[in-house]
């Protein structure tokens, strides 16, 4: 029996909106921006989950942040997840607020046990809310940590609150060429039977530092890995990311087209492998 | 406490009501503060000390000097933290986390220089929860300051509207082959071999845009929204568009340069006049992008800043119907120093719903054509009734209303504070065009203090326009001169 493959799709932004109206085969799923709708775009919103299997992917709750989750941020959220309908939720290990500033962008959480009680009872409160599967995406950063790892929070995560993880294999690249690791040793940690979805994206050298740009094609290092992770881990999604500087249609799709080829072998690969563990479905909190 | 703080020299506060606007120019932070911390700023910046303070707090406040003595603690340690002030000892403060900690060490440069000299003694004085010490010791300096910069970067980009700079190029749809909009138009061009026939002339904020089309039929559906700004060709335009014909869809070029697409007739409006706004907006000098519609009564102009969804463009078009001149539907430009708002008369985007109830007003909006947005919000361009007020003229806003559509509730218009006010105005400031600066935050809260700042509720479009009317009177029907 072959496995279905990943679905590939894109990471949806204004500027694509032509190129998605118009049905690219390659698109498989779409993943929307939550706070892209919070103010406007319910009937656009409408038009996109009529059209594709979308994704929720949110930036502000500030997963790290002690404390309750601002209730108005998931307010927000719970109101575009009605309208989209999507397979699951996502937002990144991180926080983006304290209790004395809004950073306006994500932050790393420092893993360590009360990060990862702060983290528990927030995917937990959001799984409830929202009825929908919660994944956590690590991101790309620059801080070191001395203590627990990153990949040790991400599994603790996992297995406690029951969120799936969002594997952003560009941000794994980057922080790897920036803190000087090896990517597959990090992966060799992370208990892949939680990786529900992917993101791949291009990424940039700004003077002596890597960045996750999003503004190029995808890295050869980076496919690599999705093919490695797509061979072991029960994905159900692969994500590209455009954040400017589109290519051409041709050369967008053929990017998508690679993405699926990489999935579809997977599948395959599984299955003469003898079968791969169950697709793994991220619990729906009680 | 002991030791006298001292203010950090690119922080000040400007009183607004009761309340305190705090803006740090380094940090491009701009904040309000509550009427007691206010104080206890004012308290510092006429040199009292910790004991001083905290009496004065005491007695205004009518707070027992323990709780007084707790309170005035709390906040000046938070202040130390963030890096607003320095110089207080602080006994007995309550221990953060590592969270607050590190979101105090990314936005504070010289709490971070102090944590790669002695990272113990930034703990011992934050003071940090002692389970958090050993990671925070093992954070490395330069990672710290790395991710502060990228941090620093990525807000100014998101607050200046810049962001997404370069996203702005839409990727071509519908096309059979792997073709960029440069090689695109490069293929109109040459498979035409005819120049674009027809050409307008469109003026907005002093900037005249020519547009050519290469079809009698992009002219017909994209004139008409911009047919209120038409002016003769005289002379070399400041900008110029050329809507192409490709198969299929249309390519749009300002100047030699591709700058958008769309695949079918009923977005090519939608995407030309955004290019107007653009290019002209873009090169007039302005202090704050608002998402607002302005009315003018003749001498003075209403401001209604409001995010989408709220009726702002149906009850700024019921107010023109009043008697009120356009200053604009969308995009209200703001003017250092004095805050004069200067017109930006584009077409009133008015969607389905908006029609229908301004249907009585506006019997022509039924015979408009219907034009699809990049949102797929479908549109009606609705010329602004005339007169238009004059590209060169400019207005001081007598009164800031936002507005409110709640169906059912009453339809009423209720003073609101001045610090409100400002919260609610800048969480729809669209662009920041430069960083903020000292002078500039001071004409802001001085221009404030100047206006009338109210709430609009309405489910009820007729008395809306009634309490607004009477609100900022209405010297006649097109009485702008």
């Amino acid at each position: 029996m072959a496995l279905t493959p990943a679905r590939v799709g894109m990471a949806y932004r204004p500027a694509l909106a032509s190129w998605v109206g118009s049905r690219p085969a390659g698109v498989e799923c779409l993943e929307v921006a939550a706070e892209g709708f919070y103010k406007a775009g319910e009937k656009l919103l409408r038009h996109l989950a009529e059209r594709f299997p979308l994704l929720v992917h949110s930036s502000s709750l500030s997963l790290g942040t002690p404390g309750p989750i601002a209730p108005q941020e998931l307010s927000c959220l719970a109101a575009v997840v009605a309208v989209a309908d999507p397979l699951w939720v996502s937002d990144h290990l991180a926080f983006s607020r304290t209790a004395e500033v809004d950073l306006g962008w994500p932050v790393p959480v420092v893993p360590g046990p009360d990060s990862l009680a702060v983290l528990v009872e927030h995917a937990r409160a959001i799984q409830e809310r929202l009825g929908r599967p919660f994944l956590v995406e690590n991101i790309a950063h620059f801080l070191t940590f001395g203590v627990h790892s990153e990949v040790e929070l991400l599994n603790a995560l996992s297995r406690d609150a029951g969120s799936g993880i969002l594997l952003d294999l560009t941000a794994l690249v980057v922080n790897a060429r920036n803190h000087g690791s090896d990517p597959r040793h990090w992966l060799s940690e992370l208990a892949l039977e939680h990786v529900v979805q992917l993101h791949v994206g291009g990424c940039s050298l700004e003077g002596e530092r890597w960045h996750d740009s999003h503004r190029s094609p995808v890295a050869d290092e980076v496919l690599e890995l999705a093919a490695e992770v797509l061979r072991t881990a029960p994905v159900r999604a692969v994500i590209l990311e455009y954040d400017g500087r589109y290519p051409p249609r041709a050369r967008l799709e053929a990017e998508l087209d690679r993405l699926k080829a990489l999935a579809a072998a997977a599948a395959s690969g599984a299955d003469a492998a003898g079968g791969p563990a169950a697709v793994h479905e991220p619990r729906r909190h009680a | 406490m002991t030791g006298l703080a001292r203010i950090a020299e690119d922080a000040c506060l400007l009183i607004l009501e009761e309340h305190g606007v705090f803006f740090s120019e380094l940090r491009q932070e701009l904040h309000v503060f509550n009427t007691a911390a206010t104080f206890i700023w004012c308290c510092l910046e006429e040199g009292l000390g910790p004991s001083e303070t905290v009496a004065a707090y005491a007695e205004t406040f009518a707070t027992a000097p323990a709780e007084a003595q707790r309170q005035v603690a709390d906040v000046l340690h938070r202040w130390q933290g963030l890096g607003y002030v320095s110089g207080v000892e602080i006994e007995g403060a309550s221990a953060i986390d590592l969270t607050t900690a590190l979101g105090r060490l990314l936005t504070n440069p010289a709490l971070r220089r102090e944590h790669a000299r002695s990272a113990a003694e930034v703990a011992r004085r934050l003071p940090l929860r002692a389970a958090d010490l050993d990671a925070f010791v093992k954070l490395d300096p330069a990672a710290l300051e790395a991710q502060a910069e990228l941090l620093r970067w990525r807000q100014l980009g998101v607050r200046h509207g810049d962001g997404q700079a370069e996203a702005d190029e839409p990727l071509p749809a519908g096309l059979e082959q792997d073709a960029g909009l440069v090689e695109l138009a490069a293929r109109a061009r040459a498979r035409r071999g005819t120049p674009l026939a027809i050409a307008r002339c469109y003026s907005l904020l002093g900037t005249v845009v020519r547009v050519r089309f290469a079809s009698a039929e992009s002219a017909a559906i994209i004139h008409p929204a911009l047919a209120h700004l038409e002016v003769g060709e005289a002379g070399a335009p400041d900008a110029a568009l050329d809507v192409l014909d490709v198969e299929p869809g249309h390519v749009l070029l300002e100047g030699i340069v591709p700058i958008g697409y769309c695949a079918g007739r009923s977005q090519l409006a939608p995407l030309v006049t955004s290019a107007v706004r653009r290019i002209t907006i873009n090169r007039h000098p302005y202090f704050l992008q608002i998402h607002a519609g302005v009315v003018s009564n003749g001498e003075r102009c209403a401001m209604l800043p409001a995010a989408p969804g709220a009726g702002k463009t149906t009850v700024t078009a019921a107010l023109l119907r009043a008697g009120f001149t356009c200053f604009s539907d969308e995009y209200a430009l703001l003017e250092h120093p004095d805050m004069r708002v200067r017109p930006v008369p584009l077409a009133l985007t008015v969607k389905a719903g908006g029609a229908a109830v301004l249907a009585a007003r506006y019997p022509e909006l039924e015979t408009l054509a219907v034009h699809r947005r990049e949102d797929e919000q479908l549109v009606r361009y609705l010329p602004p009734p005339p007169p238009l007020p004059a590209a060169t003229s400019s207005q001081p806003v007598g009164w800031l209303v936002f507005p409110h559509y709640a169906p059912g509730a009453e339809t009423a218009l209720r003073p609101i504070g001045k610090a409100e006010a400002l919260q609610r105005l800048m969480r729809e400031c669209l662009v920041l065009p430069e960083a903020l600066d000292r002078p500039g935050v001071e004409a802001l809260v001085r221009w404030m203090r100047a206006v009338a700042c109210l709430e609009l509720t309405m489910s009820d479009l007729d008395e809306a326009v009634r309490l607004v009317v009477e609100l900022c009177g209405v010297r006649q029907a097109g009485a702008y001169s």
